[in-house]
């Protein structure tokens, strides 16, 4: 079948490109997650994180010490 | 009534007095889980012999002779976990994981081990290899997940306490379906060791129980020190309500409001309302770094030979993550930096952050959808945002039952700064006093029905 979205299309190059099978099924749950979560994503790819020094070492225990 | 109903403290209480005789107590457990668990399908294994060399070889402990379950997500020395799934991304091994370890130098005694959702991967528990745990108060309905085994088992009276797992909220969405107290501690803290994705940086192991005392006594116990309790005065809560509040369902948002507040007068305290305007963006990198966790083992070799029995719905997840952009995970790991150092901020401010376990009550097992103020979302889409920032930033959090909405349990979130497990546990004791510990007396229905005929009884109370 001929993707008819550009998420299709990533998938499938992808799947593809990497050699990894999946049926319809399999793809209309990857299309379904992805529809769902794609406003949060893009909002992530777009978010300013200019600035934000990583912690060094992070200790997800204890408050961030700088 | 039977021994079997009290609470964690008082069985571990009447055990060391000589009260109850721990070998009928576990014959109560094993009869008990023999009668309901074919409505609840909380329980997918029991080893009667191994649960009696525990009990033969207790040590004196808080928990001695006391029955517990835990989550098929922890090895025991007898049975490998399996993930509620299939199979998993390696092979599952048994061994002692902390969690065993902690319950047996209690004295425990692991009566069974409780169902889960596949992989983890969902917060509603509505797949398993098992098939899926029940819902007690009502059997057509999600237990919740990924516990939803431990959260099914203590709702429906098979023991009084569970060990589950938390990695994006998943002791506490049980926790908030079944009516129950689930602590989702400080990460690092709890027994972890024998963890099958063993760099986690979400995942703990928590209590799920019938109340905060008990849920103190079992987190003390994996904890491996005691938690304290103290008199909490004076206590700082800040109110999220948009979101969290006024996306949830009404009866969800009245029981969560009027409990609030009566913890608020109960403990001296203000409220305090406040805006996470990254919320959205802390959940969604949540996601991406729980997801990552064993991406390394994504490869095409694997995808191509999934078992079969996987469902349909966790081998599309695998597969999508194989192709997620790394980008975005990088992101995410920059943006929790940011969330660390956001809430460190707030919580110079506040001593608590509390909104609703879920926004909704329980949704049916067949079809995991919500109906809430802005429109029908999967149950998962609409619970993550109430539950994943915790294992994001590494702050424990707790889920408190204040009340019923349809008849279905209504769970309080409250979550503190990193290292506050006794605060939560304090105030979720506060809120019970506040309420004459109303809501943690609720029972499913199926917990008052076919009591065990069992010796192991209270004195004066039938079977």
């Amino acid at each position: 079948m001929e993707p008819d979205s550009a998420f299709q299309r990533y998938v499938q190059g992808g799947l593809e490109l990497f050699g990894i099978e999946a049926d319809q099924t399999e793809r209309s749950v990857m299309e379904g997650v992805f529809s769902v979560y794609r406003p949060a994503l893009e909002g992530l790819l777009a978010a300013d994180l200019e600035g934000v020094e990583p912690e060094r070492p992070i200790d997800l225990s204890r408050a961030p010490s700088e | 009534m039977s021994w079997l109903d009290l609470s964690l403290r008082k069985q571990g209480a009447g055990v060391a007095s000589g009260e109850i005789d721990p070998g009928e107590l576990l014959d109560a457990c094993l009869e008990r889980i023999e009668e309901r668990n074919g409505e609840l399908n909380a329980i997918v294994a029991t080893f009667p012999e191994e649960s009696k060399r525990m009990l033969a070889e207790a040590p004196a402990g808080p928990l001695r002779g006391v029955p517990v379950v835990i989550k098929d997500e922890w090895p025991l020395p007898w049975r490998a976990e399996r993930f509620g799934a299939a199979q998993g991304l390696v092979e599952f091994r048994s061994g002692e994981s902390a969690p065993y370890r902690a319950l047996r130098d209690a004295g425990a005694v692991i009566a069974g081990v409780a169902n889960m959702h596949e992989l983890g991967a969902s917060s509603t528990g509505n797949v398993s290899v098992y098939g899926p745990a029940r819902n007690p108060w009502d059997s057509s309905r999600c237990a919740g997940g990924s516990s939803s085994g431990p959260g099914s088992a203590v709702a429906g009276g098979l023991v009084a306490g569970a060990v589950g797992a938390d990695g994006l909220g998943s002791v506490r969405y049980p926790a908030g379906y079944c009516g129950l107290t689930g602590l989702k501690p400080t990460y690092g803290r709890s027994a972890f060791e024998g963890h099958h994705i063993a760099n986690s940086e979400t995942i703990v192991s928590g209590p799920l129980c019938l109340d905060a005392a008990d849920c103190r006594l079992l987190a003390s116990v994996l904890f491996g020190e005691e938690l304290r309790a103290h008199e909490p005065s004076g206590l700082r809560i800040g109110v999220v309500r948009e979101p969290l509040w006024s996306n949830s369902q009404p009866g969800v948002e009245a029981a969560c409001d009027s409990a609030l507040r009566a913890l608020r007068d109960e403990v001296g305290g203000e409220l305090l309302e406040l805006e996470l305007p990254e919320l959205a963006l802390w959940t969604i990198s949540a996601v991406l770094v729980a997801q990552a966790e064993q991406s390394h083992l994504l490869t095409p070799a694997t995808l191509n030979s999934l078992d079969p029995e996987l469902s349909p719905i966790a081998r599309g997840l695998l597969k999508l993550r194989a192709i997620l952009p790394a980008t975005a995970t990088a992101r995410a790991r920059l943006v929790r930096t940011k969330a660390r150092r956001e809430l460190a901020r707030r919580f110079e401010e506040l001593d608590l952050l509390a909104w609703p376990t879920l926004p909704a009550v329980a949704p049916p097992l067949d079809r995991p959808l919500v109906e809430l103020p802005a429109g029908t979302a999967t149950a998962d889409q609409a619970n993550v945002i109430h539950g994943a920032f915790a294992n994001l930033t590494g702050v424990p959090s707790i889920s408190v039952p204040v009340g019923l909405s349809e008849g279905l349990p209504v769970g309080l979130q409250l979550t503190g700064p990193w290292g506050s497990d006794a605060l939560l546990l304090d105030a979720a004791e506060a809120l019970e006093r506040a309420t004459e510990r109303e809501f943690v007396r609720l029972r499913a229905p199926v917990a008052l029905s076919n009591p065990a005929t069992s010796s192991a009884s209270p004195p004066g109370m039938p079977g």
